[in-house]
């Protein structure tokens, strides 16, 4: 391994480290906040396999952003070519750490698959912006 | 001309930027990896991205030196982590944390339309204060809901309070109490509660305007995609502002003391509840507690003058389609929706608490509402206080007594016809397709939807105890909502709610429309006579 190669994963897992450590810390402060209040709230968590449901088609489906066509398409470009580019992102995060680390190799018919449609969905991410963009920089309220 | 309700803060344009580079520079690392020389035993990049790809030949990277491919290679990653690691530490402290929010939040939602006021333990001596007056009183279910929102402005669109230029916006009451929140943070996270400062205060941007605003219709929890309730803040509000500061609007203490005294908003005798059916053989519970139908008048079918007209239109068709049944007449008091949606609880919980000794004397078979504040306030919210019995609303009744056989249309048409959809009817209960049905079946199948129907109908500005208070800011809601009956060219607007038929009738008589109001109990006993 090169000297650039050493360096490289040395600041690679400081700057992994540190952003990870300060994420879960925020979020834990927030998860600390939200339980930390005062209110007492009657819910009671039920009805486990509706709401799984419900998780599949409103968040993961998107199906109540699409309740306003344009917008909500232009929202779920957004999110699942969010989505897609996290595999690789992360694979790449990694691949900085430890070199060695080559997860192509592990099923690459399914993981070129991925690439391929990963690359094609972050396209969608900016065809989501633009029409965002544009949203709210020419378009009038509706009557 | 960007609409109002979309923002583009530093905090939504930093977003845009960093989401727009994380894209960039990974496409950008994507072409180079099908640049870089293949190394024994790892994986070939070549044609491995479709649109990547493209920008080899679009910038001319393939013209570049082997040096200069990793050295694009790596100054592309080291920019796409840079942005990646620094969205992640941004994503909690933004409006970006529905990323981590919103799935939770939509998992635990309200699986019922339906929902009821937040009962108060007024007998609970250990409670130092009711309602909401600071956030450290929130609960972690409306915690989550402030984590979840994402200010997409939908519930501002919708909302008739901002649409008429009235100071509240509900993503901004979202949005004001999470900053509120994480403002007050260190005081909240080391249990000093008496250290949290009230919401309302001077210079808070949560004001007495914006709370007395809202008409609790619900567009803004309808359309809500990430499922936030924000009526759980604004109602809760409201009763720490009555019951802990005695701050209201000043009008409203009248409608307050005619119910304490008299049991209806306008302070008529309560002796006086049964006149408006005088001399129409309509039989009270006492007489006939065996009945199948105990009829809920409601205060405005009882005392308010248009509202009288509905109630003996309804009792007209109700005896045509032979129906038994009974009012309570001066046993009924008001249901106490205006007083609990005001904000008094400890007014609400008397009246509905004489409301349920005398219905649950009679253990009715079924109610009947013909106002939808009645209907939803007995079919969600007095189960709370202990009467348990089936509603049904007068739309949906009297369409069943039609499909029955039980009312026949006379073939006499009333005209083009639209339809004002009630919020408490529609949106708080689901009941939008019955009454339309009805008018069809009455008006030879000719019904006229208004631009904001059903689920997106437009609050007629009466809801939330607003029928009683000064309307002084902005524009008024049934001007709005009349311009827009106009707008359909009908000749005549039905609606499902007495208060409604007021709102529509003032706002229309205000534009100088010749545009009939009636309720569709008097569509019905027009077209069955």
């Amino acid at each position: 391994m090169d000297s650039y190669t050493i360096a490289k994963s040395f600041l690679m897992f400081m700057a992994v480290a540190v952003a990870f450590s300060f994420f879960f810390l925020r979020v834990k402060r927030l998860y600390r906040l939200m339980t930390a209040v005062e209110g007492v709230s009657a819910f009671k968590l039920d009805q486990i396999s509706t709401r799984i449901g419900i998780l599949f088609k409103d968040v993961l489906g998107q199906a109540n952003v699409r309740r306003k066509t344009l917008p909500g398409l232009a929202h779920t470009f957004i999110f699942f070519g969010f989505l897609a580019v996290q595999p690789h992102s992360l694979e790449l995060m990694m691949k900085g750490v430890c070199p060695a680390f080559e997860v192509g190799l592990w099923l690459p018919d399914i993981y070129g698959g991925y690439l391929f449609a990963a690359d094609i969905l972050a396209t969608l991410v900016l065809v989501g912006f633009v029409y965002a963009i544009y949203r709210r920089v020419f378009c009038g309220r509706p009557t | 001309l960007r609409p109002a309700y979309l923002t583009l803060g530093t905090d939504a344009n930093l977003i845009i930027f960093f989401t727009c580079l994380i894209i960039f520079t990974f496409q950008f690392v994507n072409a180079f990896q099908t640049l870089l020389p293949v190394a024994p035993g790892a994986y070939d990049y070549h044609g491995a991205f479709p649109i990547s790809g493209l920008l080899v030949g679009l910038f001319g990277l393939n013209a570049m030196s082997p040096e200069g491919v990793v050295a694009g290679y790596e100054a592309a990653y080291w920019l796409h982590m840079a942005t990646i690691l620094s969205f992640l530490v941004y994503i909690p402290g933004s409006k970006h944390l529905h990323l981590l929010a919103a799935a939770p939040n939509v998992f635990l939602k309200p699986l019922r339309r339906e929902k009821a006021i937040i009962k108060t333990d007024l007998e609970n001596e250990s409670l130092e204060t009711f309602g909401l007056g600071r956030v450290s009183e929130l609960n972690w279910k409306n915690v989550l809901n402030l984590y979840a929102c994402t200010e997409c402005g939908r519930c501002e669109e919708q909302c008739p309070a901002a649409g008429t230029e009235k100071p509240l916006s509900p993503k901004k009451v979202i949005h004001d109490f999470k900053v509120d929140l994480l403002d007050q943070s260190e005081a909240i996270l080391s249990s000093n509660f008496d250290q949290v400062k009230p919401f309302v205060r001077d210079g808070a941007p949560i004001t007495g305007d914006v709370l007395w605003s809202c008409t609790t219709c619900r567009a803004c929890e309808d359309i809500c995609p990430v499922n936030i309730d924000h009526l759980d803040f604004i109602i809760e509000a409201r009763k720490f502002q009555v019951l802990m500061e005695a701050r209201f609007p000043p009008e409203v203490q009248e409608t307050f003391t005619n119910l304490e005294n008299q049991a209806n908003p306008w302070g008529f005798s309560a002796d006086s509840r049964a006149d408006w059916c005088r001399g129409m053989d309509v039989p009270l519970m006492s007489d006939k507690p065996e009945a199948d139908l105990l009829w809920f008048v409601g205060c405005a079918g009882s005392f308010d003058d248009r509202g009288k007209k509905i109630s003996q239109a309804m009792a007209r068709v109700l005896q045509r389609a032979g129906v038994d049944f009974a009012i309570l007449g001066p046993e009924e008091a008001c249901n106490g929706d205006m007083a609990r949606r005001a904000g008094n609880e400890y007014l609400a919980h008397m009246l509905i608490q004489q409301n349920v000794e005398t219905i649950n004397g009679y253990r009715p078979k079924r109610i009947l509402a013909g106002c939808p504040h009645c209907y939803n306030i007995l079919k969600n919210e007095y189960i709370q206080f202990g009467a348990a019995y089936p509603v049904v609303s007068h739309a949906e009744l009297l369409f069943d007594l039609h499909k029955q056989g039980r009312l026949r249309p006379n073939g006499k048409s009333t005209g083009s016809l639209t339809f004002h959809d009630s919020c408490y009817l529609g949106r708080w209960n689901g009941v939008l397709q019955p009454p339309r049905d009805l008018l069809r079946s009455m008006n030879s199948g000719q019904l006229t939807e208004l631009t904001r129907n059903r689920e997106k109908g437009f609050c007629c500005g009466a809801g939330g105890g607003r029928m009683f208070m000064e309307e002084t800011l902005g524009k008024r809601i049934n001007m709005d909502r009349a311009e827009e009956v106009i707008g359909s060219g009908a000749s005549t607007v039905a609606a499902a709610c007495p208060f409604c038929a007021t709102m529509l009738s003032d706002g229309l008589r205000d534009k100088e429309s010749g545009i009939a109001v009636k309720d569709i109990a008097e569509i019905v006993d027009e077209a069955t006579a």
